[in-house]
């Protein structure tokens, strides 16, 4: 229901005034017949001054009409990329509603499609703006789209509804979900004494380099050594640098110093439990101060430690082996 | 006071002000509901705002409902029922005072609303001057504010603003309200039934005449007849269409000859003769309730109508035997110039003489005067003329609103107020006549009326009702004399609204009334005057709601020049044209000025021959950019520009670091080609 709706929804990032509908709220109804009743008084007594509050109050009742198009039309909607999350926790998806005009915006309310929850209610100043938070549920792996969501208010009289539907350009990294209770990290024998003997040891920047896979772009990383097929294959926006290491020692400090969590060794589990159970490892690797590489199909990213490789691992996890549709923007 | 005011919680303030908006809707029914109903509206308002104000609770249920049954026993006790107008007000009164009481949501407010809607117009059974309409529009204006602020969500703003806001809405409101009243095509009431309980109540020309009596038909619009004429249509001077003859006076009344006793006037042949050309007409009459059927003076034959017979009496009045209770047709003809009575005995003439004893006897001792003794006589010709004369000479005024006259009202008339309708002129004219020993009466009907090229007939409202006079001449017989048309000719050559003084526009009556016509002198009368004119102005303009005024509006329209139709429409147009570029205008700058950069730097980087495709993203762009030829300065801003783009447009950024942003990106834009 939802892919659907985002495909025919435009995703303008501001509201023209013929995206506004607009129909007349129960209680405009009661107003037409009000002023129905109205008429027929004043026809039937001969008032002349009943014609002329009938129509000042329907002219009123137009003047509503435009007004509360126009309290809808015109705003900028912007979306801000949630943060990454795992799955079975809560994706927030952060709106912003922007002013660029000069008069304020009142009693806007933002519901999301297909949700019971009531709807937030916004007032946005006169160049000022807006942000609402709406929450999804994040059930699986992947990228969670933002749902379209429904604007809608009957400010200022309250006899119209002007609405619009909205699909924002946003979306939020699902995580695999960490198994519960994992198994220890496969640390290869003699690791634990060699770790901390590399740790004091720093990194040789001399002598011949050889690749040792890709990692997250970090602020420093020398612009020759973007990995662009990489970020090519990846969605374009996310940038990985190549990762090279001393040719001489590399088997042997890699192999002792760091552990490579290989997907293709947990043959044994079903798809997403493997993915599941690499991401507890990645956390727990992490947490232990253990740099960590990982080999997920032809994607291999060397062995580091920090956020970032901590959340490339859980990137390249969330989105692996997904339909292209859903692995690139 | 006012920081009290403004202190007040926001849903306080806002019954407050729905309170204040019922109060001015109920003000003006207090002067014409029972006492006991406008203490009993007034008291449910007074004790919501004290609930309010002290933040109790609303009553209950159980104690509304009480009260508004005794409500309802009240109102049938006082009107002896509950359906019809002035009850139906009364309990709609009654309604709007207790839903005050019971206001939880935000629908009890729009019923409140809707209600005080209704009430706002039931005022108008009453009144409908010019200060009902400034009241009503003061009203409108609290009850639209009151509804406003209950829209708003979390953010209430000052009452100030939330009335600027009002303020546009109605400056929009206004002149559409106004087009519509011109130009939605009227409804030519009622549309069921006759609303006998009408603010002009079954008007129409009585059996007697006394000041006033006719003046008060004149700001009524409601049609008498429809006459369709199959010859040329008369000149307007000549359209007198013939009601009833008054020949009784008793020094104030004037009433029909022995409209006491019953005398058989069918049988008696009534001495006539008649010339000129016949005008035949059908004539569509309303239903009166009365049992007078018109037709020009004077009719030659009138065709009968079926089931009623008339009878005409030797003053050719007509008259039906039974009263007209639905619309009749019937065809007639007349001829303009006759001869009737040519001979009246000294017997016959005695009651067409007759003076109440002691009754205005300055104006019978000016008439005796002027007429003369024995041989020094004035021919009775010669009388009429003088009197007319007087009429035309002295400063007599032709007036809806005649100042009040005393016990000898011709004596006031005709030498202090000199101010009056058309019923003080043909009364006085005819004592006058009878002062002199000419026999004389008064006769009241129609004059004039509508005309309507399209079928050629003439439409006949009661504003067109008339007295005027007639005189018996040896030799001629009666002769009808108007003097209405030596004060007003042009009540009799055009109609009523052209012989008034002065105001049938708007805009001339708006100009009088705010002094613009130099009415500096005389302060207090001269307002007064000012004032009546813009209610005659008021009353033909607004209230006046047949299709017929609208038509005669639009006509005027038409009937402007066309250059000034021309440059009308040529300042609308490009009034029209100069807002449609400003909204444009504002349409497209409100688009994101981020994006707005992007895509001019894309259209120059377009025109270096490397164009965006649709697919790429700004960094896909990017790495083909850097891939292109350029200088280095030129590679560096590209991809500097691109980088704060994507950081600006995916990123976090607040709008402090946007606006520093797009400062930058301005900046580099111009070092990327």
């Amino acid at each position: 229901m939802r892919l659907h709706t985002s495909r025919w929804l435009p995703a303008r990032p501001w509201l023209g005034a013929q995206r506004v509908h607009i129909r007349p709220s129960r209680a405009g109804l009661a107003f037409a017949a009000l002023l129905l009743a109205l008429w027929i008084a004043a026809v039937n007594y001969r008032l002349g001054l009943g014609y002329a509050l009938t129509y000042f109050a329907a002219a009123c009742a137009i003047a509503d009409m435009l007004f509360a198009s126009r309290n809808l039309a015109g705003l900028a909607l912007a979306a801000t990329p949630g943060k990454p999350v795992f799955a079975g926790s809560q994706a927030t998806f952060t709106l912003r509603l922007i002013n660029r005009s000069d008069r304020p915006r009142h009693a806007i309310h933002l519901a999301v499609h297909g949700s019971a929850a009531a709807p937030s209610l916004a007032d946005i100043d006169a160049h000022g703006e807006t942000a609402v938070s709406i929450v999804l549920a994040a059930r699986q792996r992947g990228w969670l789209d933002a749902p379209a969501v429904r604007l809608s208010g009957s400010f200022p009289l309250g006899l119209f509804i002007a609405w619009c539907h909205w699909q924002p350009e946003a979306r939020v990294l699902v995580y695999p979900q960490p198994e519960h209770h994992a198994p220890p990290l496969p640390l290869p024998a003699g690791t634990a004494e060699q770790q901390t003997q590399l740790a004091r040891q720093p990194r040789s920047s001399g002598g011949a380099l050889e690749l040792a896979g890709v990692r997250a772009y970090q602020p420093g990383d020398p612009l020759q050594r973007l990995a662009w097929r990489q970020i090519a294959r990846h969605d374009g926006e996310h940038v990985f640098s190549k990762q090279f290491q001393p040719a001489a020692d590399a088997q042997a400090g890699a192999a002792h110093a760091s552990i490579m969590l290989e997907h293709a060794a947990l043959h044994a589990l079903a798809p997403e439990a493997r993915l599941s159970r690499l991401a507890a490892w990645v956390l727990q690797a992490e947490r232990t101060g253990l740099p960590y590489g990982l080999r997920l199909g032809p994607l291999t990213l060397a062995p580091a430690l920090g956020t970032s490789q901590r959340d490339a691992c859980l990137r390249a996890l969330a989105l692996h082996d997904l339909a292209p549709a859903q692995a690139t923007p | 006071m006012k920081t009290w005011l403004s202190n007040l919680p926001r849903d306080k303030a806002d019954i407050l002000l729905l309170l204040l908006a019922a109060a001015m809707v109920l003000a003006p029914h207090a002067l014409h509901l029972p006492l006991w109903l406008s203490v009993a509206a007034a008291a449910p308002l007074l004790w919501r705002a004290i609930i309010t104000v002290r933040g109790r609770r609303q009553p209950q249920l159980a104690v509304l409902a009480p009260l508004a049954l005794l409500g309802i026993a009240g109102v049938y006790a006082s009107y002896g029922t509950l359906l019809g107008r002035d009850a139906g007000v009364a309990m709609l009164a009654l309604l709007l005072a207790l839903k005050s009481l019971e206001m939880h949501g935000r629908r009890d407010i729009f019923v409140f609303v809707f209600l005080s809607f209704f009430l706002l117009l039931a005022n108008f059974f009453h009144a409908q001057g010019i200060l009902s309409a400034a009241w009503m529009l003061a009203t409108v204006i609290v009850l639209l504010a009151g509804l406003l602020s209950a829209q708003y969500g979390a953010v209430q703003p000052r009452l100030a603003q939330r009335l600027k806001l009002l303020g546009r809405m109605l400056a929009l409101a206004i002149p559409l309200s106004a087009v519509m009243f011109l130009a939605v095509p009227r409804v030519d009431g009622p549309l069921w039934g006759t609303a006998q309980e009408g603010a002009q109540a079954h008007t129409g020309l009585s059996d007697s005449m006394q000041p006033g009596a006719i003046a008060s038909l004149a700001l009524s619009s409601e049609p008498v007849f429809k006459a369709r004429f199959s010859t040329a249509i008369p000149p307007q001077d000549q359209l007198y269409w013939r009601g009833v003859v008054l020949g009784d006076y008793d020094g104030a009344t004037w009433t029909r000859r022995g409209a006491g006793q019953r005398t058989p006037v069918g049988d008696s042949r009534i001495d006539i003769a008649l010339a000129g050309q016949p005008s035949h007409y059908e004539v569509d009459l309303q239903a009166s309730g009365q049992r007078r059927i018109f037709a020009l003076d004077v009719p030659r034959s009138i065709e009968r109508l079926p089931g009623n017979p008339y009878v005409v009496s030797s003053a050719l009045e007509v008259l039906t035997i039974h009263p007209i209770t639905s619309t009749v047709r019937y065809r007639a003809s007349s001829q303009p110039r006759y001869h009737l009575q040519t001979s009246l005995s000294f017997a016959q003439q005695q009651p067409w003489l007759a003076l109440p004893v002691g009754s205005n006897p300055r104006s019978v001792a000016w008439a005796r005067a002027l007429r003369g003794h024995g041989a020094q006589a004035l021919a009775p010709a010669d009388a009429i003329a003088a009197v007319l004369e007087h009429f035309r000479r002295a400063p007599f005024r032709y007036t809806l609103q005649p100042p009040l006259l005393g016990k000898h009202g011709v004596d006031d008339f005709l030498f202090t107020t000199q101010a009056g309708f058309c019923e003080h002129y043909a009364g006085s004219f005819v004592v006058l006549m009878r002062a002199m020993g000419i026999p004389a009466r008064v006769v009241t009907g129609y004059q004039g009326g509508l005309r309507n090229a399209a079928d050629n007939s003439l439409s006949v409202r009661q504003s067109d009702a008339h007295a005027w006079s007639e005189v018996w001449l040896a030799g001629r017989g009666w002769v009808r004399v108007d003097p209405t048309s030596a004060v007003a000719p042009l009540r009799t050559e055009r109609n009523l609204d052209a012989a008034l003084p002065p105001a049938p526009s708007p805009l001339t009556a708006w100009r009088a009334l705010a002094g613009l016509d130099g009415g500096a002198h005389g302060a207090a009368a001269a307002w007064r005057q000012q004032w009546q004119q813009a209610e005659h102005a008021w009353s033909s303009w607004v209230l006046d709601t047949t299709p017929q005024r609208q038509r005669a509006m639009l006509d005027g329209l038409k009937s402007l020049p066309a250059t000034s139709v021309a440059l009308a429409c040529a300042v609308l147009a490009l009034l029209a044209a100069v807002a449609g570029a400003l909204v444009w205008w504002r349409q497209v700058r409100q688009g994101d000025p981020l994006d707005l950069l992007y895509a001019q730097f894309c259209q120059l980087q377009a025109r270096r021959g490397y164009s965006r495709a649709p697919h790429e993203g700004p960094h896909g762009y990017a790495v083909r950019l850097a891939a292109g030829q350029a200088t280095q300065e030129a590679h560096a801003a590209i991809a500097q520009f691109l980088a704060i783009y994507a950081a600006m447009k995916y990123g976090n950024a607040n709008p402090d670091e946007q606006l520093r942003a797009r400062r930058s990106l301005r900046r580099l834009l111009t070092q990327c080609r």
